[in-house]
């Protein structure tokens, strides 16, 4: 009950949110789409890190540590705190162009360097169909926290609900009300997974004793490669450069780059990111550890987190880690739901406010499809997002890099790398090749470079003609 | 970006894949000794990247 009263407490401070943000809002593109691009330091910061800490960072890594070990603190903290190395290598040129040329969407930057219609539309098709998958697990998340609170209602029906839920929201307000909610959303989601970590090792006597209880159970856990022999070397490096080139291709993350106020406000988020990422990523990996030191039964390692929750905190604060979740997921959800249907609005229809509603209806439908269709709990959060999206969004990194730093570049060259690089992504999910110990998405991601510079050099006569 | 920055990056990104310590699950405090290494190691990147952008990144 608790929960519930939390929970509409929650969505009601962001439907006022949103209220206010959509009065402040005028009724033009640049203001709707990219709030005028106005944020400052702050809010730049707890938007980027709301909307890159999702359900993911939430549930995902508790899930995954608990059956791989603390290796995953590794594998996700190290990549992911470089990549803000990004808000300088492309974010300041991102920033700078799309000031100067009026850009709102990642393939006006990418198309219109080339003056190639084609090469945007390739580009904003591939990554609006990769998005889709990680949209959707944002919903299967929420499925997740529902049915703690709801134990007889199926993870589908909460998640299709929670979409549906997370689309009206979206449709209410544009950039400006996603940045502020980003923000409201990730001090409840720090917060929250502060408070749990702490009530979990008090209960468990202590940081000490419940690594001590867990060591004694599985003392795999606590080295590499882990109990199941993941967490290779080789495996480690694919994920430290997979983050690095994949995180910026987000559309949520890349659009973003478009909305600070001042290189300033880049500045201070390359700063504070990893300075959060070090400590806030190491809490859900600890209590997926502790988990086997105190014999509770984990049927779905997804769900470990919030059993700890459960079974050693108070009910208040299960409640509020219960709207801390939630926070995670639909800060991400209504991002990439409105990046989305930025992109694919104004690169497709035309600039118009009101398309971009009708877009973020037939996205919510690709959701709930993916979502009743798609999803596969055996593969859990982790598995599905690594062989769905973040595999098919690294292979743009080659395409962008290019575009800002290349002058040979072409444009077929960029389409070359576009499509060979997810042929691969295609090839292995159908077909598994062996990739040497490496992630799939490295061969995809060297097989695009490759391809990106051989057919660059071969036609860059052409573009000079 | 002068070359010095980027010689501190490729140095932090090897110690980051610390092959070395590969297998070793000796606990310091709560946490493996190795987990330690890359906390202390995402710190000192963070204070590279406050001297990166005062004293390297030009506004435009």
């Amino acid at each position: 009950m608790l929960a519930i009263a939390m929970m509409v407490a929650y969505f009601l401070f962001l439907l006022a949110i949103g209220i206010y943000s959509h009065k402040k809002t005028k009724r033009n593109a640049e203001d709707y789409f990219m709030a005028n691009r106005s944020f400052g330091p702050i809010v730049l910061f707890f938007t980027l890190a709301a909307t890159n800490f999702s359900a993911f960072t939430f549930l995902g890594f508790a899930g995954k540590a608990y059956t791989d070990g603390m290796g995953q603190y590794g594998i996700m903290a190290i990549g992911t705190s470089f990549m803000a190395v990004m808000f300088y290598v492309l974010g300041k040129k991102i920033w700078k162009i799309g000031k100067e040329k009026g850009y709102i969407t990642p393939g006006e930057l990418v198309g219109g360097r080339y003056g190639s219609r084609n090469l945007k539309l390739l580009f904003t098709v591939v990554m609006s169909m990769f998005t889709i998958p990680y949209l959707a697990i944002q919903a299967i998340g929420a499925g997740y926290i529902l049915q703690m609170i709801f134990p007889e209602l199926s993870i589908k029906i909460g998640a299709v609900a929670v979409i549906i839920i997370i689309c009206f929201y979206v449709i209410s307000g544009g950039m400006r009300a996603s940045g502020w909610t980003d923000m409201f959303q990730g001090m409840i989601m720090v917060a929250a997974m502060i408070v749990a970590f702490a009530f979990i090792a008090h209960s468990l006597g202590g940081l000490g004793s419940a690594t001590s209880a867990a060591f004694k159970i599985q003392p795999s856990l606590f080295s590499r490669p882990g109990p199941n022999g993941y967490f290779t070397v080789k495996i480690w490096l694919s994920f430290l450069i997979l983050w690095i080139f994949c995180d910026p291709m987000f559309p949520q993350i890349f659009t973003r780059f478009y909305t600070a106020k001042s290189q300033r406000s880049l500045k201070t988020a390359m700063v504070i990111y990893p300075l959060l990422i070090s400590s806030f990523f190491l809490l859900p990996v600890l209590i997926g550890v502790w988990a086997h030191g105190t014999g509770i039964d984990v049927a779905n390692p997804d769900n470990v987190l919030l059993l700890m929750v459960r079974n050693y905190t108070p009910s208040v604060v299960f409640s509020f880690v219960i709207v801390g979740a939630l926070a995670a997921l639909m800060s991400t959800a209504d991002s990439q739901l409105l990046s989305l249907s930025t992109i694919l609005t104004c690169d497709i229809l035309g600039k118009k406010v009101r398309y971009s509603r009708v877009m973020t209806l037939a996205l919510t439908v690709f959701s709930i499809l993916f979502v009743v269709f798609g999803y596969s709990q055996k593969a859990g959060i982790m598995g599905t997002l690594v062989s769905t999206t973040f595999s098919g969004l690294v292979v743009l990194f080659p395409t962008v890099v290019a575009t800002l730093y290349w002058k040979k570049a072409t444009k077929w060259g960029c389409m070359a790398s576009i499509i060979g690089g997810e042929s691969i992504v295609f090839f292995h999910n159908s077909m598994p090749f062996p990739t040497f110990g490496f992630l799939p998405s490295m061969v995809a991601l060297a097989v695009s470079f490759a391809l990106l510079f051989i057919l660059s050099m071969l036609t860059f006569e052409d573009k000079k003609v | 970006m002068k070359k010095w920055w980027l010689l501190l990056f490729v140095a932090l990104m090897i110690l980051f894949i610390d092959f070395w310590n590969w297998g070793s699950s000796q606990i310091i405090w709560f946490m493996p000794y190795w987990v330690w290494h890359i906390f202390i190691l995402v710190l000192v990147l963070s204070a590279s990247f406050a001297m990166f952008a005062k004293y390297e990144w030009r506004d435009e």
